[in-house]
C-alpha cells in the first residue's frame, strides 16, 4: 500500500501564536495524483502545504516522505523573484544542482521555450505581470524536477485567461507523473484539475474523496455547504 | 573679505598646479581611508548579513553593541588604538604607532560598526522578502548570505560611501595614532587643522575644496550606478 503513497501525515498538529491552525491530521497523498485541498480562507490549507513541503515543522505528529519522493518544489500565491532577469532567476534554482554552467543556461532556456516564455528571458523578472510571474514561478519549480509539486493558491491573483494558462501548465506537468498537491478555494478550478479532493475547515480535515464523489455527494454538511456556496 | 578671496585664489592655484605637498597629503588620505574601508567592508558586511539572517546566542547583544558603536567618538577609537599599539600595549611589538597602518586600524574600527549595522538592516529587510523562496529552494546559509549581499549591492554601495565619508572626514583618531607627521602620516583633515592653527589658510582651503569635491564626485558616481541599475532592473526599490 505504501508504494502507492508519496507522502503521509500521521497525527500532525500545528499551532502558532494565534492558536491551533491544524488539528491532529492523518492523511496520505497518493503518488502521481493531483490532489486539491479545498476550503475557505483561513481554513489551514496553506499551513498544511507548508508543513508537507517542510517550510513549517509540526507541533506534534510525523510527516513521512516515501522513497523516491524526496524532491519537492512549491509555488506561492505571490511569486517571489530575485532582482535579476527571468533567465538568471531560472538559472539560480539550478545552481544548487550539480550541472555545468552551459547546461544550466540551455536547460533554463528550454524550459522557458517549452511554455512559450522565451521572449521574457532577458526581461527583469520583477517587471512582469502577475500572470507572467506566476507562470514563471511554476516553470522555476518544474526546473527542479520535483517528485511532489505544491501549489498554494497559484491563481488567486490572476484573471481567467492567465488562470487557464497556468492550469494548462499544471496539467502538462502532471502528465510527467509529478504528484501535485494544490490549495485553492476555487470550486471550478478544483473540478477542472483535481483527481482527489481534501476538504478542510478550521484546521480540521472534514472530508477526503475523489473529485466526482466530492462534488456530487459530499459526506459532511460543511463540505455540502461549501460546494453549494452557502455562507458559514 | 579681500583676504579671503586671495586665499581662495591661492588655494585654486595650489590645486591646479598639482602642488607636490598637496598631492602627497591627498594620496595618503585616500590610501588610508580606502584601505580602512576595504578591511571594514570585508569584516563588516558578512557580519551584518550574518546578524540579519541568523539568530544565535548573543546576537541581540552584538546588535546593540554594534548599533551603539556607530556613534563611537573618533578620539575614543584613537585612544583605544593608541593604547593597543603603544610600546607598553599588547600590540606594541609591531611598532606601527605613528604610521599609516595605525591610522588604517583606527579608521577601520570607526567605520566597521556603520557598515555592519546599516548592512544588517538592509539585508534583513531583503531576507524577509525572500525568506520563503530560500527555504523552499533549500538554499544553504552561506548561499543565502551571498545572494542577499549581491541583491542589495546598490543599497550597500550607499553604505560603503557613508563609511568612506566618515573615514575621510575623520580627524581625531588619525591625529592620535598618526601624529600628523609630515611626509608620513599627514592627511587632509589633520593638515587642515594644523594649517588653520598656523594661519596658512590657502592650503587648508585647497584641502577643504578637494574634500568637498571628493564627496560630490563619490555621490555623483553613486547616482550614476543607481540609475544604471534601475534602468536594467526596472523596479529597483532600495531608494
Amino acid at each position: 500500500m505504501s508504494s502507492e503513497i508519496a507522502l503521509s501525515l500521521s497525527n500532525v498538529s500545528f499551532s502558532h501564536e494565534k492558536g491551533k491552525a491544524l488539528n491532529e491530521t492523518t492523511l496520505d497523498f497518493q503518488k502521481g495524483k493531483t490532489t486539491v485541498i479545498l476550503g475557505p480562507n483561513g481554513a489551514g490549507k496553506s499551513i498544511l502545504l507548508k508543513l508537507c513541503h517542510g517550510l513549517l515543522s509540526p507541533t506534534s505528529g510525523k510527516i513521512v516522505t516515501h522513497e523516491g519522493y524526496s524532491r519537492s518544489a512549491m509555488v506561492f500565491p505571490k511569486p517571489i523573484f530575485l532582482r535579476r532577469t527571468v533567465l538568471q532567476n531560472m538559472i539560480y534554482v539550478l545552481d544548487a544542482l550539480d550541472i555545468d554552467a552551459k547546461a544550466k543556461i540551455s536547460i533554463a532556456q528550454e524550459a522557458l521555450k517549452k511554455f512559450a516564455m522565451e521572449k521574457f528571458a532577458d526581461s527583469p523578472a520583477q517587471l512582469l505581470s502577475s500572470g507572467e510571474k506566476q507562470r514563471l514561478s511554476l516553470i522555476r519549480a518544474l526546473l527542479l524536477d520535483p517528485d511532489i509539486l505544491y501549489l498554494d493558491e497559484p491563481t488567486a491573483n490572476l484573471d481567467p485567461h492567465a488562470t487557464r494558462l497556468l492550469e494548462n501548465m499544471v496539467t502538462e506537468s502532471h502528465e510527467n507523473k509529478t504528484t501535485i498537491i494544490m490549495a485553492t478555494h476555487d470550486l471550478m478550478q478544483a473540478k477542472r484539475i483535481a483527481e482527489q479532493v481534501i476538504f478542510i475547515e478550521n484546521g480540521t480535515i472534514m472530508e477526503t474523496s475523489n473529485t466526482v464523489n466530492f462534488f456530487t455527494n459530499p459526506k459532511t454538511i460543511q463540505a455540502k455547504n461549501f460546494v453549494e456556496g452557502k455562507l458559514f | 573679505m579681500a583676504e579671503n578671496s586671495d586665499y581662495f585664489v591661492q588655494s585654486l592655484y595650489l590645486i591646479f598646479s598639482l602642488n607636490d605637498d598637496l598631492m602627497e597629503i591627498i594620496s595618503l588620505s585616500l590610501y588610508v581611508s580606502l584601505t580602512a574601508l576595504f578591511f571594514a567592508t570585508v569584516i563588516g558586511l558578512p557580519i551584518g548579513a550574518l546578524l540579519a539572517t541568523k539568530k544565535f546566542i548573543g546576537s541581540n547583544v552584538l546588535n546593540i553593541v554594534i548599533n551603539a558603536f556607530m556613534g563611537l567618538p573618533p578620539v575614543v577609537a584613537g585612544l583605544f588604538v593608541y593604547m593597543l599599539l603603544s610600546r607598553s600595549g599588547p600590540l606594541g611589538i609591531l611598532g606601527i604607532l605613528y604610521t599609516p597602518e595605525a591610522m588604517i586600524i583606527a579608521q577601520s574600527i570607526l567605520i566597521f560598526p556603520i557598515l555592519a549595522a546599516l548592512s544588517r538592516q538592509i539585508v534583513e529587510d531583503l531576507n524577509n522578502e525572500y525568506d520563503e523562496l530560500f527555504r523552499s529552494l533549500k538554499i544553504t546559509a552561506s548561499r543565502r548570505i551571498k545572494t542577499l549581499l549581491w541583491e542589495s549591492r546598490v543599497s550597500l554601495l550607499t553604505v560603503l560611501l557613508a563609511g568612506l565619508g566618515r573615514a575621510i572626514a575623520e580627524v581625531g583618531a588619525v591625529m592620535i595614532v598618526g601624529g600628523n607627521i609630515e611626509h608620513s602620516t599627514r592627511t587632509m583633515t589633520t593638515s587642515i587643522q594644523m594649517e588653520i592653527s598656523k594661519g596658512n589658510l590657502e592650503l587648508a582651503m585647497a584641502l577643504g575644496i578637494i574634500l568637498l569635491f571628493l564627496a560630490l564626485g563619490i555621490n555623483l558616481m553613486m547616482h550614476f550606478v543607481k540609475n544604471l541599475h534601475q534602468k536594467s532592473q526596472g523596479t529597483y526599490r532600495d531608494e
